[in-house]
């Protein structure tokens, strides 16, 4: 074999397909449509990245915008800071609740301004965050309380508050043309974490320890700031891993995550010492590529809460479903009364989803609880995409899709 | 916005869509993403219409907006809302090798970050020289040049050991 360089990197990235078996579906009337109602929305400011494309086109110097060079990585093993508070050993037992027998759609607050996303909750289900006109020129961060709207001024370009834990602090990052910068909110100021470059927060538990995924040239891997006054810690991946991303951190500093091994991946916990396990996956469920199969079969977790995590194993076969499981005993079950991906999971081993005809549910202590459209029903799909349950269950958040195919943040209380 | 202008856009994109699609494809792996990525461009595209659409060079204008939007990208939004919410594309293999290894090629490089997953699509696959790409993507000759260095070190080890049949031929 000969080594990949730039002489014969063009023959190798030739061979990608231009185009996927399935036709483009794009909407010229829906970009005139939006695009209108944007125009209208706001005055002639532009947004920055086409300000920038501006520049370049008209052939002026670019001199702002030389971007900085990868950074250098970790040192190869994770260094320990010691925490900041005592941890509770084993992962929390959250108290149990009633199982809800119905649940009501709540559309939420917008400003006018195209889509809005739901993009953090935190366990009690009282505080949430969110994008409106998410990856639009006028992203920006909003919170919702008590039924109110209001935006939260978010340094940097393309913010985005992805985390916030029982007692209001929230972690997010801004997005400069890919690269990221961490931050934390506390009180609705921010607070800078030690080493933010090329750090998108993911998760938060109620010590504050917050869980991020690292990326840069040299890789990718899960970063913990247990102590929001210390360096993060870069967990270790298990032999052969090319790829590590993190999802969620438990109460007593367990991380849940991805790991990809090339065309495959795994879902992975890391004790609170760094130390990696991989999660099982129900028996009889495709491990290993058939033949001409490639990328997977793989194994998605996405969301954990508690003794719990949630996701997908199959993912890329035909026997591709969604999963929970618990991180206490090792047990992996599927669930049946919601379709793939799967999705998210309180600290009771509730989920919400979406079923494959885009009908949302609940699935609580055995019961079926559906979740009504917000924005009505068009028979397509996905159409409710939750993305938190609340640790009682009374609250589930997430997305619902209007009639144009615009999504909107909106609660479900049960 | 006047009615000439409107067609002239209607026009102009709908001529422009395959290309666009596909370098969103390129760049994105995955067909659902480059639809989402090309409808913003677009979207924006008209936002600004009345002025752009006498600029010199409107296709690399264009490619431009295209490439910040793949590079402005929400991974959560995407993980959270779209991605994951519809099965993948479904790999149809042909019994061949060469199917298996673009399978594989595209998985590798949807794992390259962001910046130099660009920088090697726009130099390689479109073969454009380095200051073409440093135009499109706004940054200097030499961040092309580091960037693509550090993306061909991310995608050797990404396809690690493994042969591939395009690279078995001497040069």
């Amino acid at each position: 074999m000969v080594d990949l360089n730039e002489h014969n990197a063009g023959d190798l990235l030739r061979t990608l397909p231009g185009h996927s078996s399935r036709p483009p579906a794009v909407d010229i009337a829906r970009a005139m449509r939006e695009g209108r109602r944007r125009r209208t929305a706001r005055r002639a400011t532009v947004a920055g990245a086409f300000v920038v494309a501006a520049l370049v086109a008209a052939g002026l110097p670019a001199v702002l915008l030389t971007s900085r060079d990868d950074s250098a990585p970790p040192a190869g093993t994770p260094t320990t800071t010691p925490a900041a508070t005592q941890r509770p050993s084993g992962l929390p037992v959250i108290p149990n609740a009633q199982v809800p027998t119905s649940c009501r759609a709540e559309r939420l607050p917008e400003n006018g301004n195209g889509q809005t996303l739901m993009t953090a909750a935190d366990p009690a289900g009282k505080i949430f965050y969110g994008l409106t006109d998410p990856n639009g020129g006028d992203q920006a961060v909003v919170r919702w309380q008590d039924g109110k709207l209001t935006k939260v001024p978010v340094p940097g370009p393309y913010p985005t508050v992805s985390a916030v834990n029982d007692g209001g602090l929230a972690a997010g990052y801004s997005d400069d043309h890919g690269r990221k910068t961490a931050f934390l909110l506390r009180d609705g100021k921010i607070v800078d974490l030690p080493r933010p470059q090329d750090i998108e927060p993911v998760g938060i538990n109620s010590h504050g320890d917050v869980v991020g995924h690292w990326i840069s040239g040299a890789g990718a891997r899960p970063a913990v700031w247990r102590d929001p006054g210390a360096e993060p810690e870069f967990l270790p991946l298990p032999e052969g891993a090319v790829w590590g991303e993190p999802k969620a951190i438990a109460d007593d500093g367990t991380v849940v995550g991805v790991v990809s091994f090339g065309a495959q991946q795994f879902a992975y916990a890391w004790a609170p010492d760094g130390t990696p396990r991989r999660l099982a996956v129900p028996e009889g469920t495709p491990v290993t590529p058939a033949d001409g199969q490639n990328p997977g079969p793989s194994v998605v977790v996405e969301w954990a809460r508690g003794e719990w995590a949630s996701g997908m194993v199959g993912k890329y076969t035909d026997q591709a479903r969604p999963v929970r499981w618990n991180l206490r005993t090792g047990n992996v079950d599927t669930l049946s009364g919601i379709a793939i991906p799967g999705g998210p999971i309180n600290g009771l081993g509730w989920v919400a989803g979406e079923t494959a005809d885009g009908r949302g549910m609940l699935l609580a202590g055995g019961r079926r609880i559906p979740l009504p459209d917000a924005y009505g029903y068009h028979g397509r799909v996905p159409a409710n995409t939750p993305a938190f349950v609340s640790d009682d269950g009374r609250v589930v958040a997430g997305q619902s899709f209007d009639s144009h195919g615009a999504y909107h943040a909106v609660l479900w209380r049960c | 916005m006047g009615e000439t202008a409107d067609s002239e856009y209607v026009e102009y994109v709908t001529a422009r869509l395959p290309a666009l699609h596909r370098l969103a494809f390129v760049l994105s792996g995955d067909s659902h993403r480059a639809d989402d990525i090309v409808q913003q461009t677009i979207t924006n595209l008209y936002v600004k219409w009345s002025r752009v659409r006498t600029v010199d060079h409107l296709d690399r204008y264009v490619r431009s907006m295209l490439v910040n939007t793949f590079l402005d990208e929400k991974r959560l939004a995407w993980a959270r809302v779209r991605l994951f919410a519809e099965p993948p594309d479904a790999v149809v293999p042909d019994g061949g090798g060469e199917a298996e290894d673009r399978t594989l090629l595209r998985t590798a490089l949807t794992q390259v970050p962001r910046r130099q997953r660009a920088v090697l699509v726009l130099r390689f696959y479109y073969d454009l020289p380095i200051d073409e790409v440093a135009k499109v993507l706004g940054v200097s000759p030499g961040t092309v040049k580091s960037q693509t260095s550090h993306g061909l070190a991310a995608l050797r080890r990404l396809l690690g050991e493994r042969p591939v049949a395009a690279l078995t031929k001497e040069r």
